[in-house]
Formats: structure tokens, sequence, C-alpha cells
């Protein structure tokens, strides 16, 4: 390589250099997938009961997950999410089944329901912009065992540690929990949208209807 | 030559001559960091930097050639080194290029090779 | 069925609780909505934002405008807030000394005591007087060792004094080794020809001796009126890794407060307090006068200049002479700012005593009929001024879930921090007291001596970390991120803050855990004890204990952990606070809107 040539390629390198920034901490959030080409068939299948199989973990959705709703506020789609989150329970050697709330569309009451329905008494609620709860029956509605309430910061990888992490409530364990990025910029950029996924999701709301047993299909 | 205490590794290339690395090296000696120093046929300053790096145990190296002092580290690819700046500027930019290199070994902030 | 909406329109935001109402049922909440405000609150500018709002809050509903029937606006209460710093204390070096300069790099170890000589001098040094040589940046470190090492064995050189940074360059090639001090900026002002001492420790050390007056006395054999005299300066090297003391003749370090002009509070009696006594002082005598009517500052002073500003916007704000308008509350703190220090040869700072001051200002309505007025002919939808804005705030904030009443709102905002309290007589009470979110930036701003509020402000608001690597940051709560990509040379090793646009590096020298402790220090000192007044003031027994329920409401109750520092100290009077949740879903926000529709529908 002659002279010139090697001085032009360390300038160019010098020049991308000058324009480097600092990454925001949050990293990169999932964004659209490009090969989710599974969409999600749920439907009802009567009055949700309560278990009695204590290897089980019920996971409540909000009233538009997977239906009016398909994806989470980071754009994560809705199938994706419920496989993270059942092959982390499954990894865990548990069951899971699904029941949908339409009296609330508060993620702690979605929670606490399932979780009272739950024959190990521990379940999750998620609500379509992504925001979960872990619960168990026995706490009071307003608390919870896990809250993930900032919905954009949470990815793939995290569905899946709150499954596992569910299961491992359920056989007992004390597992720590599972590690959110803060990030408390992303509740006022995301606040309107969030409002908007909410209203969506009220909107669907119907008192006198009984919370759901759910069948789900990936199709 | 090769000595095991940990240092940075400084390689030049043979047409550098000693006088325009001083201020360099006193940046280096300044911050109290040991350094070695090579002499190398390789033109290209990126490289001399990145096998350098290598060498160095402290995972710091330093090239300087083709009126380029380049400092990087054993982690990055010898294409995107972590520091480049044009060697002899002035007394003050060479000492502060030195002493960049021995603050990256000391974990301190470093200051701006550019600004004068 | 009705669709109403409530507007609240804020200092900052506007914001939107769409509803519908059916005789006889509870209101159902279909959309909210919150926009910047356009133009100042309470003028005719408000009506875009008023507009966009309700497009928002429109769109998510799916409904439109024409099917309002009828929309409320909040009567507000203008409340105006302004902050100001007063430096209190100064440090000024009378004669040559240097204190608070602390090199990265100095050379040697140990003790030197000599006189001091200008390098190129010694040859005209005398044998047996131990010498410190003080060198200008016109000599190179060869030359300067070269020189030293010349006169080894026959002059006693016992220091050096270094313009340039070459404190290790120079003692590696010294035959017999000294204390070396470098970057003296000032090194023209060194006095020659005077007795002087130099001590350096050792690297992560602090020196013992020129940091005890007695050391010093026993260096420079002092008279024990002169070890008193020396007592502010041993005390300003405390922490130093370096120091240089020289004994002039009229050499000395004095403190000195500063008058900065006093406060006259005026209540049932009126008191006059100087402001250099301090925060502790000022608010004693403030809380001695009983309720406060009017406080004024010394004309031609910083504080007086601040209590003149707030009446004038408000004057304009509410078209009124600025003369009648009154300062009801003030609210001082004790803090402490980097000055640089006044004859100091090395750009030295030093930590000095000082008072911010937050006042603020208030009037009784805005003119809220008037903008309702033109809204309706510009809308064609009859809006109409709900009841007063605190009694709506509290309505709203009872649709946190758990609360209950006797509740108490705190709403904290920029400029002031607003309480109301509702007991189970059904009648609301409020209070405004200065100090909020721009007190907590001046505090932050002042104590870690940035330059910019900008900075001071990202440091209120996002957390820190620390790089440590190339590859990683250190949260301040001490949990480590990794990253694929190395982090820029400008962030490396230092402290930053976590913007959500990317790290923003402070030009800060303290470690990350001092700089935490400032930012929660000034976000307690304002909002905790803002809370406590506020409770205190509104409580029927003068006992934050009376009140149950407190909830925060407001933009500064979306920090990051203002509403936790709060809690926790309100949980001390076994209050329950928190930030508010309002109808279960917003949080803090909505509290005036939600309430405004609920208001109607209960008069209805």
């Amino acid at each position: 390589m002659d002279e010139k040539t090697l001085k032009r390629i360390i300038e160019d390198v010098m020049k991308e250099m000058a324009v480097v920034g600092a990454p925001a901490p949050t990293g990169k959030p999932a964004g659209r997938t490009d090969n989710a080409t599974t969409s999600l068939v749920i439907s009802e299948c009567g009055p949700a009961e309560r278990g009695t199989n204590p290897r089980e973990v019920v996971i409540g959705l909000a009233a538009a997950f997977g239906g009016r709703q398909t994806q989470t506020i980071i754009g994560l789609p809705h199938d994706q999410v419920l496989r993270e989150i059942c092959a982390g329970i499954e990894e865990e050697g548990l069951n899971y089944r699904f029941i949908r709330s339409f009296r609330t569309a508060d993620v702690g009451f979605i929670a606490h329901e399932a979780a009272k329905l739950s024959g190990s008494g521990i379940g999750i609620g998620i609500q379509s912009r992504g925001t979960t709860v872990i619960h168990q029956k026995d706490l009071p509605p307003l608390s919870n065992l896990e809250l993930f309430s900032q919905s954009p910061l949470i990815d793939l990888e995290t569905f899946r540690a709150i499954g596992k992490n569910a299961a491992k409530y359920a056989k007992g364990e004390s597992p720590s929990p599972v590690p959110v990025r803060n990030d408390q910029m992303a509740r006022p950029k995301y606040q309107a949208i969030a409002a908007l996924l909410h209203i969506k999701e009220t909107q669907l709301l119907d008192p006198n209807k009984k919370t759901q047993e759910l069948r789900v299909e990936y199709r | 030559m090769s000595n095991d205490r940990p240092s940075i590794r400084l390689r030049i290339n043979d047409r550098v001559d000693q006088a325009s690395i001083a201020e360099v090296l006193h940046g280096i000696e300044e911050e109290g960091v040991p350094v070695e120093l090579t002499r190398h046929a390789e033109l290209n300053p990126l490289l001399l930097a990145h096998e350098a790096s290598l060498e160095s145990r402290l995972g710091i190296g330093i090239g300087i050639s083709l009126e380029y002092v380049v400092i990087t580290t054993e982690k990055l690819p010898a294409g995107r080194p972590y520091l480049a700046a044009v060697l002899n500027r002035s007394d003050s930019s060479d000492r502060k290029a030195g002493a960049n290199a021995a603050r990256l070994v000391k974990r301190m902030p470093l200051s701006d090779m550019n600004a004068e | 069925m009705a669709l109403i909406a409530g507007i609240d329109i804020g200092n900052a935001t506007t914001e939107v609780a769409l509803a519908e109402l059916s005789a006889g049922a509870t209101p159902v909440f279909v959309a909210s909505s919150i926009v910047a405000t356009t133009g100042i609150k309470g003028t005719a500018q408000n009506t875009q934002g008023v507009f966009q709002a309700l497009t928002v809050a429109l769109e998510a509903a799916g409904r439109s405008l024409a099917e309002i029937d009828l929309i409320r606006i909040n009567e507000a209460a203008p409340v105006i807030g302004d902050v100001a710093m007063e430096t209190i204390s100064e440090t000024i070096i009378t004669e040559s000394t240097m204190i608070g300069h602390n090199p990265t790099t100095p050379g040697g170890l140990g003790i030197g005591v000599g006189t001091t000589i200008e390098i190129g001098n010694l040859g005209r040094a005398v044998a047996g007087t131990p010498y410190i040589v003080v060198v200008d940046r016109s000599y190179t470190f060869d030359d300067v060792a070269s020189r030293i090492n010349a006169v080894n064995g026959a002059i006693d050189v016992t220091g050096a004094i270094l313009q340039r940074d070459d404190g290790v360059l120079i003692h590696n090639r010294l035959a017999r080794k000294i204390p070396i001090v470098d970057e003296v900026s000032l090194i023209e002002k060194v006095p020659i020809g005077m007795l002087a001492a130099i001590e350096v420790a050792e690297v992560g050390r602090i020196i013992e001796t020129l940091a005890n007056p007695y050391g010093i006395a026993t260096l420079f054999d002092l008279t024990p009126d002169e070890t008193a005299s020396v007592v502010p300066m041993a005390r300003s090297l405390v922490g130093n890794r370096s120091a240089v003391v020289i004994k002039t003749p009229k050499g000395d370090v004095t403190e000195r407060r500063i008058p900065a002009g006093w406060l006259q509070f005026i209540g049932d009696r009126t008191a006059e307090v100087d402001v250099d006594r301090g925060a502790e002082e000022i608010m004693r005598v403030a809380g001695n006068v009983g309720p406060i009517r009017n406080v004024r500052g010394e004309p031609g002073t910083n504080v007086g200049g601040m209590m003149e500003k707030v009446r004038v916007v408000m004057g304009r704000l509410t078209d009124r002479d600025p003369a009648g308008i009154e300062v009801t509350d003030l609210l001082a703190v004790d803090t402490q700012v980097p000055q640089k220090v006044t004859g100091g040869l090395a750009g030295e700072f030093s930590l000095e005593a000082a008072v911010g001051i937050a006042a603020m200002v208030k009037a009784d309505r805005l003119q809220m009929q008037r903008l309702a007025h033109d809204m309706t002919v510009q809308f064609g939808i009859p809006v109409e001024v709900g009841g007063v804005e605190a009694d709506m705030a509290v309505r709203g904030a009872l649709t946190t879930p758990g609360s209950s009443i006797p509740i108490a709102i705190l709403d904290m905002g920029a400029g002031s921090t607003d309480a109301c309290v509702l007991r189970g007589d059904g009648v609301a009470h409020s209070i405004h007291l200065a100090g909020a979110g721009n007190m907590v930036t001046l505090l932050i701003q002042s104590e870690l001596g940035l330059e910019s509020s900008e900075d001071a402000e990202n440091v209120k608001r996002y957390p820190l970390a620390r790089v440590e690597t190339l590859f990683n940051i250190r949260h301040e709560d001490g949990t480590v991120e990794f990253f694929d990509n190395p982090l820029p040379p400008h962030v490396f090793a230092r402290t930053v803050v976590l913007h959500p646009e990317g790290m923003i590096p402070l030009p800060l020298r303290q470690p990350l855990e001092v700089i935490r402790q400032v930012r929660i220090r000034a976000k307690q000192r304002v909002f905790v004890t803002n809370a406590l007044r506020a409770l205190c003031a509104v409580s029927p027994t003068s006992n934050v204990r009376d009140i149950a329920h407190v909830v925060l409401v407001g933009g500064s109750a979306l920090d990051f952990e203002i509403p936790q520092l709060v809690t926790k100290a309100l949980g001390e009077y076994r209050v329950v606070a928190g930030r508010a949740n309002i109808r279960g879903t917003e949080g803090p926000r909505n509290a005036v809107a939600t309430g405004l529709v609920l208001a109607w529908e209960e008069q209805r």
C-alpha cells in the first residue's frame, strides 16, 4: 500500500472518530421484527375457573391484548411476547394457561386475579403496551412480587425472564428479581402513546363480563 | 530487550526520529506509567498501534508513523483505534497524547488533544 | 349522555380529561391528554394549547369536537416564584500563600523548608542556607534538573515550585530527591527571598504537617499569636496531597463575612434580619412574625433585586402596580459555593458559605373569565370556569386508589410548592410556598460549582453513572451495564448523567457519590422542608400527623426520587404519602382536569 492511500485511510478513520457520540444507556428498543409471520388466534372458552394444579402459572391478558392490539409500545409482536413468557415457564418445568379480564385494565388487578385463579397462587398480568406484573394471591392487590412498569424498556429477553421467575415463585423458590433498566424519562417520552394505548384497552372493558378462560394458538 | 514489567508499548516507524516523539514520552512519564519503545519497518500507524496494544501487558498501545500518533487498546480492531492525533502539532498536544495513553491505563479522564 | 372536557391550564402544561356523563351514573373517563401550555397561563394565547390538547384527547376517544357539550377550565391562582443565591463569606489571601491547590502529579515526597529563590539565581546562593527553587515556564525540565544536580553537595535545595506540569519529570532526573509542587499558574506572584515550606504526601494520602497549625509553627518557629493567625491557612490545606506555605511579613489568609443586605418580614409583628446571619436565623425570624403578609429586601442587593423582579412580573400579569404586590413566603437554605480565592496563585477555589433564597408572590385570580368567553366564541362550545383550582385538584387527587378524606395534596412545581387540604367538613384550605424545582436546580448548580444551569438541571433529573472502562458503566446504584461498542473518549472515566438521548459527561472532579448526595440533599432541603411546612400550615392543629393521606402531584412528582424522599420523611409522622395515581392510571397528572369533571357531575 502506498503512503498516500494509507494517509487517506487514516484521515477517514480520524474523521469518523470525531463524529461519535455517547449512546443513550437504555440500548436499542427491539423494534419491529421482520420475521414475525405468526400471529395470535385467541378464543374464549367460557368463564375462567380456579385451578388445582400447583404446577401452573396463570397468565392474565388485558382486554385488547392479541386482538385489537397486536404489539407492545415498542413494537414487539404479542405472539412473540407470549412465546417468551411461556418458554420461561416451560424451562422451569411448569404449565401455564391464559385468562382475559374484562372488568379492569389495571395490570396489577389483572395479575392478582390470575394469581387467585392459579393452582400455585402465582399469576402474571400483561397489558397490551407491555406493562407486566407478577402477583401472588395472598398479597394485597396493589402490591406485587415484581413490577415492570416501564413498558418501553421491556424486551423479549425480559419477558422470558419474567416467565422464568414467575415459575420459580410458583415452585416456592425466591429468585432474584429480573433486572429492570431504569429510565425515568421513558415515561414522559412514551407517555402520550401509553395513554392512547391504555384508552384502547379500556374501551374494550365490560364490567358485566366475567373473566374468560382462553385458548391461545399461534398460526 | 523485552522485559516483563507491565508497560505501555510504543511502536514507531524506522523513519521517525527520536526527537519528534520526545514530548509524547514526557507526557507518559509525567503520569507515572512505564513505556517501552520499539522500532519497526511497518508504515501504517493503525497497525503499529494495534500490534503494540496486543503486546502490552497493560493492553494499551501507541503507534507513531507518517506524522500520526495513534493510541488504542487490545480490545479494539486495528481499523478503529480509540484515539488519534497529528504528531508534533505542538509540544502541548504531544504531551496530552502521551498523557492520554497513560490515563487509559489509570482509568482517569482524558484531555482533548485537539483543543488548544 | 353528555361529553364533558375538564381542562387544566397550568404554567407548563395544559391537561384534558374527557368524560361521558349519563344521568345518575359515575362519569366514564374516555381519554386524557397533555400538551405544553401556549403563552402565559391566563392569557388569550392559551387557546391554541387548549385546542391541541382537546384534539389529542378526542382522537384517542374516537370522538369529534362537535360532540362536546361543555368545556370547564380551572380558576387559576397565579403564583410567581423566583430564586437567588447570596454568598456570605469570602476567603482572601492578603499576601502570597497558596491554599487549595492540589496538582494531580506533584513530584517527590516529604517536607522541605527553605528560602525561596528564582532558579536562575542559584549561582548566587549561599552555602549552608536551605533553598526552595521557584521555576517559571521558560525553563525546560531537563534544564531544571541539571541545574539542581549541578549544585548538589554545595547548595542545599530542599524543594521546588514549578509553573509547568513537570513535577514527576524533574523528580525522576534528580540525584537527590526533593518534594516538588507544580502547575502553579501565577508563579510570578510567589514572593522571593521568603521562608517557605513544601509538603508532598504519598499517592493516595494527605499532608499532615502543613495542615496542622502547630506543624506550621514548628517549621517556621512561630509565636503563639502567629500560630493563631495561620489557623485559616492550615484548615484550608486539610485533605490536600501537597501544599506550599510561604511566611511573608503581612502574609495572611482571612475569612470575611460579606454583607448581603437585610430582609424585613411583616406579619402580625415586623422583624429584620441580615442575610449573612445564615438561613437558619432567617427562617427563625420569619417564623416569629406570625402569618407573613409581606417581605422586603434591602434595595441594591441581590435579594432585594429578586423581590422586585417577582413583583414586577406579577404586576404585568395581573395588570396591577408592583408596589402593591406582596411577597407572602420565603424559603432560605444554607449552602456552600466554590468560589475563586482572591489573591490565589494557582486558581484555587474555596468553599464559601452562601444562602439560597426563594420568594413567592400570588394573586387572587387571573382573567380566566375573559379567556372562557373568548374560547366559547372560538369553539362554538360553552366554556365555563370551574371552581377554585385547589378544590378541583383535591377532588381529582381523591381518585387515587387507596386515598380518602382528610387528604392533602402537595403540588410540587418549578416555581412554588402548593398544598391543599380537604377535611371532613368539605372545606378546602390551601397554601402556596416559595421553593420548588427551580430552587433545587440552583442549589445543585451552586454546590457543585457548575457553570451551566443546564448541567444542573440534568443532574437533578437523571441518574448518574461512572464510565469505568471502554465498554462498561457503573450506575449510581452499583449495577454495571455493558455496551457492544466502545464508549467515546469524551466520556471515558468520567461521571456522566444518563440523559435519555445520550450520556452527558460532567465537568466535575468530585466523585459520583458526592454529586449524588448534593442532588439528594438539594431535593430534601427544598421539597421535604416544604412538605412539612405546608402540612403544618394547613393542618387544623398545626400538626403534621393529623393529615392521614398526602398525595403528590405536579411536575416534580414525576422526578425519579423526590416522591420517595417525601414519602420517607412523612412516613416518620405516620402519614401515608406518595405520588398520586389519578384515576388509577394517570400518575400525578390530570388531577385538576379530572376534578373539574367530577365537580360538575356532583353539582347536577
